[in-house]
């Protein structure tokens, strides 16, 4: 979360990357909510499921695929939220006075490297979403066009490679790490 | 050089990048990515590392994670925890280092809720930390008390990691639930004897309290009910075979999100802060299953996993003893690492050593989790150490490790217990018709 400072105080290159932190923060939590409400769409898709099968006696048709275009957009746009609040599993063998300098070095390269990584990864999966775009790939029940599948997973991790590439920044300009 | 060498190695990178505070999954996915990369010309390793991302997070099987996570989540916010504590204390309370005893059963139940430790043990603390100060109990048992109690929510089912074993091994989650069962019920028992033990020897940790009267327990034991009614519907669901473990976790999820309206705790501020939660841990959790997606890649490409099982068969050693091997190995990592990061980067080799000696993968899968949560109390890199010192800062971590040795110990003799008695985790699953 972004610290209300004032801005008359810092040079106008540090106020600019707080905002831009701020801004991405935000938009990280909205996907995060927009996810998670999928992930209530998927609870509610698989209770109505259930009741259906004990009053209808037939499985809902189609509960599976709504259940995982659901989860889909739910962990893929919770990725960033992960690395917008820096929830990730470290190990912390050395306190934080040890080693000083080295790790800032570290704790400089690793945002630089989260975005390195996300846009790697970006890249490999545009590639294949495109592939399967051209083939017109389609979920077994619903018929949902696999590309909005991979809409997800693509736009879940360009706003991680956004996310760390900002992160990164901050560090840079104002030594603040996450 | 060969590539079983590059599969070792890149191991102990994605090991040291992890001791040098890299992000587990960042680590285990920069390894898995230069590692294919090596081993594979540019065309076949982006082709197939193309479809790991999707594939860790597509599967239908998967979706339980989020669910379980966002039922633990919201049973925490609901207040279930603090009723749960009361119950118990009602009926335990009075006796000396019963509320220890019950901060334990408590921890308990509610890992039949939430399938995660940290959860349980930070709702636990903030319930029953205050109150066992408040009655005069000695910070050591207080704390540690708690910590180990929190490792029963990874135990008991419905847990996170059984179900995260299962999805990579491909084995039932239902099977591994049904098999830790027994070995948390034990685990809640060896605790509390633990705790009698202490305040036997010790009689200054824990001060006798007040009785509480029998209409006083009635009353505060049924304000467990709804504790009660998710256990039965998400536990008793799954083997009733009335639901899948997917359509349980949804069931419980609601369940739980139900609940929190009844009991009018859900606040929007309640609601935002859960979802933000559920998001943090469920974005944790999915990264790191990428990440260890390419990096099992690149180690079973490597062919590591095939020649280390080889060599274990070709020396002649006994089972038991690769068993013990594996498990000290597990225990010494655990001091260092995160359990869930630990199951992520090992499991691979070693399902394969452990079902290539001759083990049973659900027997192996519910002790390997009952090995790692030891961890999560053992200093220096004990998690729920650290959660009890968020709760109170004026518990150091000294105070917290003298007080959490015995809790060990009762773990070890529970370990010991489970390889010398394979029905305590295999009986059920057996007699449920799940495997074994």
């Amino acid at each position: 979360m972004i610290q209300s400072r004032n801005p008359y105080d810092e040079s106008q290159l540090r106020a600019a990357v707080r905002r831009l932190d701020g801004v991405i923060s935000r938009i990280t939590d909205i996907f995060a909510f927009a996810g998670m409400s999928a992930l209530i769409g998927a609870i509610a898709v698989v209770v109505i499921d259930i009741v259906w099968r004990r009053i209808g006696g037939q499985s809902f048709i189609g509960a599976v695929d709504l259940t995982q275009f659901c989860v889909m957009a739910a962990a893929s746009w919770a990725i960033p939220h992960a690395f917008s609040t820096g929830a990730h599993v470290t190990v912390d063998l050395f306190g934080k006075k040890q080693f000083r300098a080295f790790f800032k070095i570290i704790d400089a390269l690793i945002p630089l490297t989260g975005a390195a990584l996300m846009a790697f990864l970006f890249y490999l999966s545009w590639e294949r979403a495109m592939e399967q775009l051209a083939y017109g790939d389609v979920s077994q029940n619903l018929a949902i066009p696999m590309i909005l599948f991979w809409v997800f997973l693509l736009s879940g991790l360009a706003l991680s490679g956004l996310v760390c590439f900002v992160k990164f920044l901050k560090f840079i300009v104002t030594g603040e790490a996450i | 050089m060969a590539t079983e060498w590059a599969g070792l190695i890149g191991f102990v990178i994605a090991l040291g990048l992890a001791l040098l505070r890299v992000p587990v999954a960042v680590a285990m996915a920069l390894v898995g990515i230069g590692g294919t990369l090596m081993l594979m010309d540019w065309t076949s390793a982006s082709y197939v590392m193309a479809s790991l991302p999707f594939e860790a997070i597509f599967p239908y099987g998967l979706s339980v994670v989020p669910l379980f996570i966002f039922m633990g989540v919201f049973a925490s916010h609901s207040g279930l925890s603090g009723n749960l504590f009361r119950g118990i204390t009602a009926f335990a309370g009075h006796r000396r280092g019963g509320l220890a005893a019950s901060s334990i059963g408590a921890s308990a139940i509610f890992g039949a809720i939430c399938g995660s430790s940290l959860a349980t043990c930070a709702t636990m603390g903030r319930v029953a930390l205050p109150e066992m100060q408040s009655r005069g109990y000695a910070k050591s048992l207080a704390g540690a008390s708690i910590a180990a109690g929190g490792t029963l929510g990874v135990l008991i089912p419905p847990s996170i990691l059984l179900v995260i074993y299962a999805l990579m091994t491909e084995q039932s989650i239902g099977a591994l639930f049904a098999g830790a069962m027994i070995p948390g019920i034990l685990a809640t028992v060896l605790y509390i004897i633990s705790i009698r033990l202490q305040v036997m020897r010790k009689p200054e940790l824990a001060p006798i309290s007040a009785y509480t009267p029998w209409s006083q327990r009635w009353g505060a034991l049924l304000c467990m009910w709804d504790a009660i009614v998710l256990i039965a519907l998400v536990i008793g669901g799954i083997y009733a075979g009335l639901f899948s473990p997917t359509e349980a976790a949804a069931v419980g999820a609601g369940g739980a999100l139900l609940f929190a309206f009844i009991r009018k705790k859900l606040t929007w501020a309640v609601l935002r802060s859960g979802i933000r939660e559920t998001a943090s841990m469920t974005g944790m959790i999915f990264l790191i299953l990428i990440g260890a997606s390419l990096f099992n890649f690149f180690i079973e490409t490597s062919g590591l996993t095939q020649t280390l099982v080889g060599w274990i068969t070709s020396q002649g050693f006994s089972p038991l003893a690769v068993l013990i091997s594996l498990l000290v190995f597990y225990v010494v990592l655990g001091c260092f690492m995160d359990s869930l990061s630990m199951i992520l980067l090992t499991v691979v080799p070693a399902y394969s050593v452990i079902t290539g000696v001759g083990y049973d993968p659900i027997w192996f899968g519910v002790l390997l989790v009952s090995v790692v949560e030891i961890g999560l109390i053992t200093p220096p890199i004990g998690m729920n150490l650290f959660i009890i010192q968020g709760v109170a800062p004026e518990m150091t971590l000294t105070t917290l490790s003298r007080g959490i040795l015995p809790f060990i110990a009762a773990d070890f003799i529970r370990v010991v217990l489970m390889i010398a008695i394979p029905g305590l985790i295999m009986w059920l699953p057996q007699l449920l018709g799940l495997g074994g």
